[in-house]
């Protein structure tokens, strides 16, 4: 899974010297995309819009994404729920983190690695959490695992 | 050198691939087996003889699952330095020399869904062991190979019965050359990889950046360093030391710390690998490596001492 922290702007850059963009949205993140869309179209250049639900499955995603060629570059914004479903269907297409920018709108569930008892668990947004499986008191870190697609939860020693 | 240890072996057998080109069989002396290694590996060759040091790196352009033997192949270069004439007029089947262990600067991209190789002449060798990994693991690829002719393209009848499909041969005899334009609709997932004269470098890294390639989906091995035609000589300072060194306009900073008992970690010698990284406590550098972020290049703090030089008249280094 994609390091989406990496991806992840507070604000989206205008990544120049791609062929072409594409920008997937839905109505809570369509706020975010606007500059972007207003710097395509002030440097005419070639872009699409769509909205997530446009896609009638994961699979048709990944059909469509799978179709672009090199220089193609992604903006997408919305919900978490949203963003973390495309994101995933976007690596298995072949994006990059250098491909792609996300912006996340709301709660965000993460997984988390006790390293206590290397179960994962999941939670939401916070910097602190208790194991659901041992009850170790956990600080969820920024190091992110590809491998288990879980942030590192180091143990809080009282 | 940063990892000392090397391997002793034999040269088991010579095969003269094409009139310019040999491929080099070597074994093991006095140990079982070879370390394995991965595609796009190389090994430095080190090779004494009647006062001759000769310290040369080539890629394996072998099967990586083979541990008896290494295989390297070296052109017979118009204006060698002495490392390809040496291979090929003095080294015999049963010649005694000295290897390093293999190291990777050009792995193959865990991430891609399709590689696309691009040699020219010589520059195949590290894509056999790369095609062979692909190949195994079932993964998607396609070379594409320039070469003088039919004659000159070593490897070619080899190539062909390991990859029966998706390669391409260009040869300049018959017309036909191998333009970047081969980059412009590959799918998205794909890694480019370049491995020629460091012109074909440059040409295809330019043109893969051009139609949106991010740099990390580019890939290249170099072996060799151009020389900076406009080189200017310049001084150097050590400041924990206060010694000053002047750098000709010929040779390499690194060159001259080593030559003066300075003991710089080194390695590659050709701006890839990082090895030798100095911090500079002032001066303005002349960045010509492939290893620091663009971001380090402009932050002026590292400079690697095997290629990179100075803009201004003196540097001073953190050493």
């Amino acid at each position: 899974m994609l390091d989406m922290d990496h991806a992840t702007n507070k604000n989206f850059t205008f990544v120049t010297g791609r062929r072409k963009y594409l920008l997937f949205t839905d109505i809570t993140g369509y706020g975010e995309i606007t500059p972007i869309l207003s710097s395509l179209d002030e440097q005419n250049l070639l872009y699409m819009v769509y909205y997530f639900n446009e896609f009638s499955s994961n699979h048709d995603l990944k059909t469509y994404l799978s179709q672009q060629k090199m220089g193609t570059y992604i903006y997408a914004s919305g919900n978490w729920n949203s963003i973390i479903s495309f994101v995933k269907t976007a690596e298995k297409a072949g994006f990059t983190e250098e491909e792609l920018q996300i912006k996340g709108i709301g709660e965000r569930i993460l997984r988390v690695f006790c390293s206590r008892c290397y179960a994962i668990n999941v939670c939401k947004t916070s910097k602190e959490m208790v194991c659901q499986s041992c009850g170790q008191s956990l600080s969820v870190s920024n190091h992110y695992s590809r491998r288990y697609d879980a942030y590192l939860g180091y143990t809080i020693l009282n | 050198m940063v990892y000392t240890s090397r391997i002793n072996v034999l040269v088991k057998k010579i095969i003269q691939e094409t009139p310019l080109i040999k491929r080099f069989l070597l074994s093991p002396i006095n140990k079982a087996a070879l370390p394995s290694f991965s595609g796009g590996s190389h090994i430095t060759t080190f090779i004494q003889s009647s006062g001759l040091n000769l310290q040369r790196s080539y890629s394996l352009c072998g099967n990586p699952s083979e541990t008896q033997l290494y295989q390297i192949a070296i052109k017979k270069q118009a204006h060698s330095n002495g490392g390809s004439l040496y291979w090929h007029n003095e080294v015999k089947e049963g010649f005694k020399l000295q290897i390093s262990y293999p190291k990777n600067y050009f792995p193959l991209s865990f991430k891609a869904k399709h590689h696309v190789f691009f040699a020219a002449g010589i520059g195949i060798t590290p894509f056999i062991p790369m095609m062979l990994d692909l190949q195994s693991n079932g993964k998607s690829f396609e070379l594409h190979y320039a070469a003088k002719s039919k004659i000159d393209c070593a490897f070619y009848k080899r190539i062909n019965v390991l990859f029966p499909s998706n390669i391409y041969f260009y040869f300049s005899n018959e017309g036909k050359r191998m333009l970047p334009e081969i980059m412009q609709d590959q799918l998205i997932g794909t890694h480019v990889y370049f491995c020629g004269p460091q012109s074909l470098i440059k040409q295809f890294t330019k043109k893969a950046i051009d139609y949106g390639y991010p740099k990390t989906s580019i890939h290249f091995e170099l072996f060799s360093s151009q020389p900076k035609l406009d080189a200017k000589p310049f001084e150097v300072e050590l400041h924990k030391s206060g010694q000053t060194f002047y750098i000709p306009k010929n040779q390499s900073l690194l060159k001259v710390l080593l030559e003066a008992g300075i003991k710089v970690p080194f390695s590659c010698q050709v701006g890839r690998c990082g090895t030798c990284a100095i911090e500079v406590l002032s001066g303005e550098i002349d960045h010509q490596d492939y290893f620091l972020s663009d971001k380090e290049k402009k932050d002026q703090k590292t400079i690697l001492p095997c290629v990179s030089r100075c803009k201004s008249s003196k540097l001073i280094l953190d050493y």
